[in-house]
């Protein structure tokens, strides 16, 4: 096959197989560093190393976990690069977390809070089970932890979302009374 | 032997869609038990809400993210739902006008561009023909020495897609050219926002995005790309190396 025609071909695999996952690659970006600016950086630095490395894929079922595993190298780099500029995230008083919630309903936006709020260690298995649908023992190979320590982290993040939800509803409930 | 409140609770609070017998035998048999699987269920449908962001609706970054709100979330008075709904309306005015195709893809280029400062900065040296090959294979385009100077060659993302980000140098300064092969206009659009000029014109199969902040040096830089990019509407082979 003549060098422009494979360089087409690759062009169209790529546009098939890695486009309609950008959403999901933002998102999960997203999750890792919650910094929108950090998100689109190490989405676009992973484009581009999927598209020089796009050879190695041999199975396109794997596609989605190969993505999300560059996406989440790059995160650690970019993050360790831009830490000392991104410390403050954790203390913003609740008034102004609010501002990262869209136009959704009050549960959401608060539960939304609370998952901002959780630690790293509790928050990424989240996102992987419930936004991106992999199951705990995918989780554990991916964090590179036992499924044992997934299902506590897991189990735990839930018991916070919880009772952050609760106390917000009944913060809620009092303000009308 | 059968599984305990708290194992099922512990179980579900871990994965609420738990597909064992014994989980599910649990929850049905206990009502308590199958009330907090429900609640866990719910959560999931609110953190799943929660975690379905879309970029628009994040600030920036977290330096804009820490700035007050222009204005207090306490009860708003009548008369604020009937500005908020004008509001509203004049927002997706503004957001249909901004999502006009001239507009944005205009608007976007220049946002790449400012994204971008190291692309206009350092000095004018050309760069390496294989990083020039490089960031034009993606589009599956060449470019020949009359073009000018290359100073910058880089693949980016944009809209979604890879495409070649040049600088070439002109007389005055650096002007920015990107090769849009999925990016269709029927004419010249202009560009003048940021402090830059400029303009997409159509070539190849899409287009090309010129801009700069010396009008001179755009017209100059543009009229030497066209002339120099060789870009086939099919990228077939011409000739056999």
């Amino acid at each position: 096959m003549h060098e422009d025609d494979s360089e087409r071909d690759r062009r169209r695999r790529f546009d098939e197989l890695v486009a309609p996952l950008r959403t999901d690659l933002f998102r999960y970006a997203f999750w890792l560093g919650r910094d929108r600016g950090l998100a689109e950086d190490v989405v676009q630095e992973a484009m581009l190393r999927a598209w020089r490395s796009l050879g190695d894929l041999q199975d396109r079922g794997a596609v989605k976990p190969w993505l999300l595993t560059i996406v989440r190298r790059e995160h650690a780099r970019q993050f360790e690069r831009k830490r000392l500029e991104t410390t403050d995230i954790d203390n913003l008083p609740p008034a102004d977390q609010s501002r990262l919630a869209g136009g959704h309903s009050a549960d959401v936006e608060d539960v939304r809070r609370a998952i901002f709020m959780l630690d790293d260690g509790y928050r990424e298995p989240l996102v992987l089970q419930v936004l991106m649908g992999y199951s705990t023992v995918e989780i554990a190979q991916m964090m590179s932890i036992e499924q044992g320590a997934v299902l506590t982290r897991l189990y735990r993040a839930r018991k916070k979302l919880r009772r952050k939800l609760e106390k917000s509803r009944a913060a809620r409930h009092n303000g009308r009374a | 032997m059968s599984m305990s409140c708290l194992e099922f609770r512990r179980i579900c609070g871990a994965e609420p869609g738990c597909s064992r017998d014994d989980f599910a035998a649990h929850r049905q048999g206990c009502a308590g038990c199958g009330a907090f699987a429900a609640e866990m269920q719910a959560l999931d449908g609110l953190i799943l809400e929660a975690l379905s962001i879309e970029a628009r609706d994040l600030p920036r970054d977290r330096a804009e993210a820490a700035r007050p709100p222009a204005r207090p979330r306490s009860r708003p008075p009548a008369w604020l739902g009937i500005a908020a709904s004008l509001a509203a309306g004049l927002a997706i005015a503004s957001v249909i006008w901004l999502s006009l195709p001239r507009v944005s893809l205009a608007h976007e280029v220049v946002e790449h561009v400012v994204h971008e400062p190291m692309s206009l900065s350092g000095p004018a040296i050309p760069v390496e023909d294989a990083e020039l090959r490089k960031a034009l294979d993606v589009a599956g385009a060449s470019l020949g020495g009359e073009a000018g100077l290359v100073r910058y060659a880089m693949v980016c993302l944009f809209r979604g897609k890879l495409v070649p980000h040049l600088v070439v140098q002109g007389e005055r300064g650096p002007v920015t050219v990107m090769l849009l092969r999925e990016e269709k206009v029927s004419a010249p659009m202009p560009i003048d926002e940021g402090g830059f000029e400029g303009t997409i014109v159509p070539a190849g199969e899409g287009s090309i995005a010129v801009l700069g902040r010396e009008p001179g040096d755009i017209q100059l830089v543009k009229n030497r790309v066209l002339e120099a990019l060789q870009w086939p509407a099919d990228p077939r082979p011409q000739s056999t190396p």
